[in-house]
């Protein structure tokens, strides 16, 4: 079952279009890593998705419902972000009775463990905490409301390494336990890739890819032998970055257009090597040529 | 269990060869119940539907075998199985190599073939 | 797949009426205290004129329930203001809510807070009195000591209405643009027709005052609830 579903969706803010007509379908009970560079147009598909912002063009559906300003959406959903913000009469003892108050599938137990685990003292105010502090009080709010959609936008923002990779299992473990539809965006998709099982790759207002994780991953690939050799079978394929150093010549390609067997190439003396996927990222985003290299020659 | 995983193979290869390893290993016997993907999920911090994926690799290749409402396990042959898949795949390697070394130092078949023949001789 | 939570905007409204009542509590205490202060200073001038004639010195001091109505109303409209102000706004987002049910359940706060306020404003009235009564020797005459229901109920729609245009005006500054000018055209129209026409107004009986305020804040609500339908969120 489709949880999301956008057609043709739009949205410009004055000129500047942040989304162009984006068409994607999100299923029930997957994480999904929604990763694209600042500005790209995350933000805006959350926002709509939440039903915060409306579409200027295209439909958004959440649980088959228009999710503008609509209560039944926004009861089986929480955004969570570093703009989460509670009064500043409120302790976070205060803040999480308010939480069980409205959110039917509510873990008290589990959200006073996990705020100890992380150190964090419950009479303070919610204003009072380090950004770090701040993320880890949000994100724990976030996975106890066990919302069937639970949008966490930059959640690991400001917090330390150790605490990131503790966070992480805890989402994971969460889900386990209460399987629900997560959006996730982070800058770290190296750290948070293992947990996802699908990426959604959002460049300049436009979904780039959708795809399992390690499809997405396969989609690109390095090649390194002799420039001689690797010539001619780049110019058969789509070619993303490419370094000449030597006689040797390293490429990334388009694996669909790759029409040569692995043991061919090997024999021919190329190297085949797989990307990370923040490296597929990274070349699927980056502009034609652009390399760091270039503006200091 | 600390398995440490590499970021560039994919991740369900990474878990059917740590399960076929388990297997060689006999740590998975014959006929017993092997890890959920949701254990395969929570032992290594991943996506069960990725740990799921390892699974199903194994179970195409038959060497392991899915019980109704009970899950999946060991195939009975899986161990010897994976053994002569393993020594094919080496041993198909390292020929690929050698012809390819071959190549390299302008030795002609005959030449290598005759090579070959010497060195099984030779082993006698 | 997990089933999904059914959740009526009644209940939403409730439960977020019960979380403002207890977040908004510092605007009652601000009423209590601007109370205080005015009730001072009317102590110490009010609106107070003499004469004497031979060896008789009349004072009057006359002390009445407007000054206290005056501000209370003008509290309760920078109140309502600044329930629509963007620190209350976004705390809203942190539970379950949507613009809708964000404006119902501040309508309900202003509507409750219109009641206490006209019950602070009454007692605060009273203990004037009473400290007038025990300070001043000389004789004094009360009339009106008896507060009617029909002034009370004057007294709440009067504070009721300022809440209400402050809630219409705070919301439309964030409202769509095609809705934001005329509300905010027709509401200074109103304002202007309503003081140029007071003392025909006033001349009416309190309790059709009573009723065309109260009518006027319905109004007000209403509106307030359609613009808020159409609104987006704005967390700048």
């Amino acid at each position: 079952m489709n949880i999301i579903q956008c057609e043709d969706l739009s949205k410009s803010f004055g000129r500047r279009n942040a989304l162009q007509h984006v068409t994607c379908a999100i299923d029930a009970e997957k994480i999904i890593g929604i990763i694209g560079r600042n500005g790209a147009g995350k933000s805006t598909i959350l926002n709509i998705i939440a039903g915060y912002i409306k579409p200027t063009s295209g439909s958004c559906k959440v649980f088959n419902e228009n999710p503008f300003n609509n209560i039944q959406t926004a009861a089986n959903m929480i955004f969570i972000d570093d703009r989460l913000s509670f009064s500043d009469y409120l302790s976070l003892e205060d803040i999480l009775k308010f939480g069980a108050d409205f959110y039917p599938n509510w873990q008290s137990e589990l959200a006073y463990r996990m705020l100890d685990y992380a150190g964090l003292d419950l009479t303070a105010k919610h204003q009072q905490l380090s950004k770090g502090q701040l993320a880890t009080f949000n994100l724990v709010y976030g996975l106890v409301s066990r919302c069937a959609l639970t949008i966490l936008d930059e959640p690991m923002n400001g917090m330390d390494e150790a605490i990131r990779t503790d966070f992480y299992r805890a989402i994971l473990k969460e889900y386990l336990a209460f399987p629900r539809t997560i959006l996730i965006t982070s800058h770290h998709l190296q750290e948070m890739e293992s947990i996802l099982e699908e990426i959604l790759l959002i460049d300049k207002g436009s979904v780039i890819a959708h795809a399992p994780l390690d499809e997405f991953k396969e989609q690109l690939i390095s090649l390194s032998g002799p420039s001689d050799a690797l010539a001619d079978l780049l110019s058969e394929t789509e070619v993303y970055a490419q370094t000449i150093m030597a006689g040797m010549t390293s490429a990334i390609v388009d694996t669909s257009k790759l029409f040569v067997s692995e043991d061919l190439l090997r024999s021919k003396g190329i190297n085949i090597s797989h990307l990370t996927a923040s490296e597929v990222c990274k070349y699927l985003t980056s502009k034609e040529g652009s390399d760091i290299d270039a503006i200091f020659d | 269990m600390h398995v440490h995983l590499d970021s560039t193979t994919p991740i369900y290869i990474q878990i059917a060869e740590w399960l076929q390893h388990e297997i060689i290993a006999d740590r998975l016997q014959a006929n017993e119940k092997v890890y959920s993907q949701y254990q395969l999920a929570e032992l290594f911090n991943i996506n069960p539907a990725t740990a799921g994926k390892g699974l199903t690799i194994l179970l195409d290749e038959q060497l392991l075998y899915k019980k109704r409402g009970l899950g999946m396990f060991v195939a009975t042959d899986a161990k010897e199985r994976i053994l002569t898949k393993r020594k094919n795949e080496i041993l198909t390697k390292m020929a690929q190599e050698l012809v390819l070394e071959a190549k390299r130092l302008l030795v002609s078949d005959d030449e290598l073939l005759v090579l070959i023949r010497k060195t099984q001789e030779g082993l006698k | 797949m997990q089933s999904l939570t059914n959740i009526s905007l009644k209940t939403i409204v409730k439960k977020q009426v019960k979380w403002k009542a207890k977040l908004y509590i510092s605007a009652l205490s601000s009423l209590v205290i601007l109370q205080i202060i005015f009730g001072i200073l009317l102590s110490s001038s009010g609106s107070t004129s003499g004469y004497g004639r031979g060896n008789l010195s009349v004072k009057f001091s006359i002390y009445s329930l407007d000054m206290f109505l005056i501000v209370s109303a003008f509290w309760a409209f920078i109140v309502a203001i600044l329930f629509t102000t963007k620190a209350y706004r976004i705390d809203d987002l942190s539970v379950i809510s949507s613009r809708t049910s964000s404006a119902i359940a501040n309508i309900f706060v202003m509507i409750i807070y219109s009641f206490i306020a006209v019950i602070i404003m009454i007692s605060t009235f009273y203990l004037k009195v009473l400290e007038i009564l025990l300070a001043e020797k000389q004789s004094f005459i009360i009339e009106n000591l008896f507060i009617s229901p029909s002034i009370l109920l004057l007294c709440f729609s009067s504070i009721c209405l300022f809440g209400a245009i402050g809630l219409l005006l705070g919301t439309s500054f964030k409202g769509p643009t095609l809705i934001k000018v005329p509300i905010i055209l027709l509401l200074l129209i109103f304002i202007s027709l309503v003081s140029i026409n007071l003392n025909s107004l006033m001349m009416l009986p309190n309790l059709i005052i009573s009723v065309i305020y109260l009518f006027v804040s319905v109004l007000c609500f209403c509106l307030t609830i359609w613009i808020a339908d159409k609104s987006e969120v704005s967390r700048k």
